[in-house]
C-alpha cells in the first residue's frame, strides 16, 4: 500500500505523507498522555486544541527519539517507519476521537465568535490565516544555506543509509542534539523530501496554538489570540524558517509547550503538568542547545511562582510547600533527563562522550563571538530596536513590528491587585530574565532563532494590551482604530514582502504538478551535483569545496570528504592527499571556496595528475581526477558498500568489505 | 471552553488624551519604519506615485546602517 501512495502524483502523495506523519506524531503524543488517563480526563478545562497541540509536540519529541535510537542500530527502514507511523496514526483516530469532536466544537465556537466580531477584526483574523496558509508555498522555495549544507542533508544521509553516523565533512558537528533532522530522515524514508521540507508548517501551527493558549491563561480573549497569532506569523524570524531545511522551529514548539505547562503548574499542580514541563524543556534544549541557558531560568521562575502561590494558600507553612516543591522539581528533572537520554546515547555511541558537545573538540561554537565590543554594546543597548529592525550578520529575521508598536499600550491595562499574581506579568518577566541571561551568556551572538521561544513570549503583553484597548477605549476610539489599521498594514505587508523570498505559490504549484523539477527550483548547486550523480561511478569520492551537499546520490553523500581530508598549504602534499584518500571528483564553489583553486593551482597540477574539467555551472566547477604513477607507496582509500546494506564505508583499496567483515 | 484565568483587577486607569496621542505616534513611527525597511515593492510603487519615493529612499539609506553590522565588526 505504501508503495502505491509513493507512485501517486506529488500533489496527492505529499499531502498524504505529511498529514499521515503528523497524525503519527499526534498519536504517539496522545498515547503517552493517555498513560496518565486519570489526570488527562481531569483536564477538561484545557481546550481540545491545546491538548491536541500538546500531543502533537510531545509525539514529535518521542518519535524523533525513537527514530534516533532505531537509526543508531541501522534500522530506520521504510518498513519500520511506515508500520510505526500507521500504528500511531490509527491509534489516535480511535483514542483521540473524543478530543477531535471537542476540537470541532471549539473551531465552530471560534468561527461563531469571529462572525459576530467587527469586519476589521475579521480582516485581521483572515490575514493571519492567509499568512499561516502561505507557509505551504515555501515548498517552492529554493533549498539553500544551512539546510542543504547540514540539517536537511543529514536527514537524507540517514534516510538513504538507514543509519545514523556523523555526516561526512561535518562529523564533529553531528554531536549537536538531533530532533528535526530525524523527522526529515523519517519523511525521506517515506519517499517524501517534500513533506520533510513542509514539516515545519504543522510544527509552527502547533507552536502557535500553544502560544495563544498561553495567552488564554493570561486572560486574553479571541481578539488577543488572533493578534498573538498575527504577531507570530508576521515575525520574519519565524517566516524565514519556513521550508529552509533548518530545525530551529522544532525548538520553538517544544519551548512554548514547556512554558504553557510550566504556567499550568500553578493552576493544576498535576504530575502530568510537571512531567510535560520537564520533557518539553529537555526536548527544546536537545533541538537547539542554545536554549539551555534561557530555558533553565525561565522555567525555574515559573515553577517558583507556582509554589509561591501554594505558600500563600498554606499561610506561610513552608515545610509542606518545600516538600512538594522538591518533589515537583524532581519530576521536572526526571522529564528533562528522559528527553536527553537518546541524545546521550547517540553521543556516547558515536563520539564516546555522552555529554558532547561539552568536553568535545568541537565545543567552540557553544561560546561564539560574532562582533567586537563596540558593536556588541550597541546591539545590547538597542536590543528591542535591533530585534525589530536589525539585519545584522546571520541574524536571520526579526520580531513583528506589532510587538514593539503595541508595547506602550500596557499603560492602559488595569493594574492587577498584585503584580506577582498576574500570569501575564510573570510570563513576560520570565521571558525578560531568559533574554537577559542569554545577553550575558553570549552577548555578541545576536540571532533571534537561538532563543526564539522566550522572545515569542513577549508577544503576549502587547497583544493583551491591544485587545484591552480595542474593547474598552471610550469614544473617540481613535487608538482602537489605529491598532486595527496597524495590524492590517503589518500583516498584509509581511505576506507580500515574503512573496518570492520565502513564499513561492507559482513554483509550488509547478513543482507539485511536475512542471518544475528539483534543480529548476534549487538552482546551481543542485544542477552541479546532479551532473556528478549522473557521471560518477558507484562509491566515487567527491572532494567537495562547497557547503552545499544535499542533492548528492546516497553513495556519494556517504563517501564525501571527511574532516580527516584536509587541504595543506603545500600544493604537492594536497595532491598526494587527494590521491591517497581516493578522490575521483573535485567540486568547487568558486564563490565561497576560491582559496581551494589557489591552493591547488589547478592550471598547473603536478605531471602525475590528470585533471579534466567535466562541467561548469557558475559558480561551480566540476573536475575529474585521475592519477598516473603517483609518487606514493601508500595504500589508496576506497569507498565501498557493506554487504547487504545501504551503508558505504571508507576502506583500503583492494580489500573487499566482505573480507573485512570476516 | 478554554481555561481563562483573569488576574484580579482593582481599577481602570484614566489617561489624558495626550498620552493616547503619544502612544499613537509611537505606533505610527514603529510601523512606518518597518514599512520603510521591510516594505513590499508595492509600498514603493505607491510612494512613487505620491512623489515620496526619493525622500523615503534616502530615509531608508539613513536608517539601515543603524541596524546592520558585518561579522566581527
Amino acid at each position: 500500500m505504501i508503495e502505491r501512495i509513493f507512485s501517486m502524483p506529488l500533489y496527492i502523495s505529499m499531502p498524504i505523507v505529511l498529514v499521515g506523519y503528523s497524525m503519527a506524531c499526534l498519536g504517539a503524543g496522545i498515547l503517552i498522555l493517555k498513560l496518565y488517563a486519570t489526570e488527562f480526563d481531569r483536564m477538561e478545562r484545557v481546550s481540545a486544541g491545546t491538548l491536541l497541540a500538546t500531543g502533537f509536540i510531545l509525539g514529535q519529541g518521542i518519535l524523533a527519539s525513537l527514530w534516533l535510537l532505531l537509526s543508531l542500530g541501522g534500522w530506520l527502514s521504510i518498513e519500520v517507519v511506515g508500520s510505526l507511523c500507521l500504528l500511531f496514526a490509527a491509534a489516535v483516530l480511535y483514542v483521540g476521537r473524543n478530543l477531535f469532536s471537542r476540537f470541532i466544537k471549539q473551531l465552530t465556537s471560534i468561527w461563531r465568535e469571529l462572525r459576530a466580531d467587527t469586519w476589521g477584526w475579521q480582516l485581521v483574523a483572515g490575514l493571519t490565516i492567509i499568512l499561516a496558509l502561505l507557509w505551504v508555498t515555501s515548498l517552492g522555495r529554493p533549498l539553500a544555506g544551512d539546510g542543504s549544507a547540514f540539517y536537511f542533508a543529514l536527514g537524507k544521509f540517514i534516510a538513504l543509509s538507514h543509519h545514523l553516523a556523523p555526516l561526512p565533512g561535518y562529523e564533529l558537528f553531528t554531536n549537536i542534539g538531533l530532533q528535526g533532522e530525524l523527522h526529515f530522515a523519517a519523511l525521506m524514508v517515506l519517499h517524501s523530501p517534500e513533506a520533510a521540507k513542509l514539516f515545519s508548517w504543522p510544527t509552527i501551527l502547533m507552536a502557535g496554538i500553544m502560544l495563544s493558549a498561553l495567552g488564554r491563561l493570561t486572560g486574553m480573549g479571541r481578539r488577543g489570540q488572533w493578534l498573538t497569532l498575527g504577531m507570530l506569523f508576521s515575525s520574519s524570524a519565524v517566516i524565514w524558517l519556513s521550508g529552509d531545511g533548518k530545525v530551529d522551529l522544532f525548538a520553538v514548539a517544544f519551548g512554548l509547550a514547556a512554558y504553557y505547562w510550566a504556567v499550568q503548574i500553578r493552576f493544576t499542580h498535576s504530575r502530568v503538568a510537571l512531567l510535560l514541563t520537564g520533557l518539553f524543556s529537555g526536548f527544546s534544549m536537545v533541538s537547539k542547545l542554545s536554549y539551555a541557558p534561557v530555558m533553565v531560568p525561565t522555567i525555574a521562575i515559573l515553577v517558583l511562582w507556582a509554589y509561591a502561590a501554594e505558600l500563600r494558600v498554606k499561610d506561610g507553612k513552608w515545610r509542606p510547600v518545600l516538600k512538594s516543591f522538591l518533589t515537583a522539581s524532581a519530576i521536572i528533572l526526571a522529564g528533562l533527563i528522559l528527553a536527553f537520554i537518546p541524545h546521550f546515547v547517540k553521543n556516547g555511541v558515536l563520539f564516546n562522550n555522552p555529554i558532547s558537545p561539552i568536553g568535545s573538540a568541537n565545543s567552540g561554537w557553544l561560546s561564539q563571538t560574532w562582533y567586537g565590543p563596540e558593536v556588541t554594546r550597541y546591539i545590547l543597548f538597542t536590543y528591542p530596536l535591533a530585534l525589530t529592525y536589525g539585519t545584522f550578520w546571520a541574524q536571520y529575521g526579526n520580531l513583528s513590528a506589532l510587538i514593539l508598536a503595541f508595547f506602550p499600550l500596557l499603560i492602559f491595562l488595569p493594574r492587577p491587585r498584585s503584580f506577582f499574581s498576574s500570569p501575564l506579568v510573570m510570563i513576560t518577566l520570565s521571558a525578560l530574565v531568559g533574554i537577559v541571561t542569554w545577553a550575558f551568556y553570549n552577548p555578541s551572538v545576536f540571532a533571534p532563532r537561538y532563543i526564539l521561544a522566550a522572545l515569542l513570549l513577549l508577544i503576549l503583553l502587547p497583544a493583551r494590551s491591544a485587545e484591552y484597548m480595542s474593547l474598552n477605549e471610550q469614544k473617540p476610539r481613535l487608538l482602537a482604530m489605529w491598532i486595527l489599521v496597524s495590524a492590517i498594514i503589518v500583516l498584509a505587508s509581511s505576506g507580500t514582502y515574503f512573496l518570492d523570498k520565502v513564499f513561492f505559490p507559482r513554483t509550488t504549484v509547478q513543482y507539485l504538478t511536475g512542471a518544475t523539477d528539483e534543480c529548476e527550483r534549487d538552482g546551481e548547486p543542485c544542477g552541479a551535483i546532479k551532473k556528478i550523480n549522473l557521471k560518477a561511478e558507484p562509491g566515487s569520492r567527491v572532494f567537495l569545496a562547497s557547503f552545499q551537499r544535499y542533492w548528492f546520490r546516497g553513495d556519494l553523500l556517504q563517501c564525501l570528504l571527511s574532516d580527516q581530508d584536509r587541504i595543506s598549504g603545500d600544493q604537492s602534499i594536497t595532491w598526494l592527499m587527494l590521491y591517497e584518500r581516493g578522490f575521483n571528483i573535485l567540486l568547487i564553489d568558486t564563490s565561497t571556496h576560491a582559496y581551494i583553486l589557489e591552493s591547488l593551482n589547478l592550471e598547473n597540477p603536478p605531471n602525475w595528475v590528470q585533471l579534466k574539467l567535466l562541467d561548469e555551472i557558475p559558480p561551480y566547477s566540476i573536475y575529474q581526477l585521475s592519477f598516473e604513477k603517483p609518487p606514493s607507496t601508500a595504500q589508496r582509500v576506497a569507498c565501498q558498500r557493506l554487504p547487504s546494506s545501504s551503508v558505504w564505508e571508507l576502506t583500503p583499496e583492494g580489500i573487499s568489505t566482505g573480507k573485512k567483515e570476516q | 471552553m478554554e481555561q481563562s484565568i483573569k488576574p484580579p483587577v482593582i481599577s481602570k486607569r484614566v489617561h489624558p488624551g495626550w498620552v493616547k496621542a503619544v502612544v499613537a505616534t509611537w505606533m505610527f513611527i514603529v510601523v512606518f519604519a518597518s514599512l520603510i525597511l521591510f516594505g513590499p515593492p508595492e509600498i514603493w510603487l505607491f510612494m512613487e506615485r505620491l512623489g515620496l519615493a526619493t525622500v523615503l529612499q534616502s530615509l531608508k539609506s539613513w536608517l539601515e546602517p543603524f541596524f546592520t553590522a558585518d561579522y566581527m565588526a
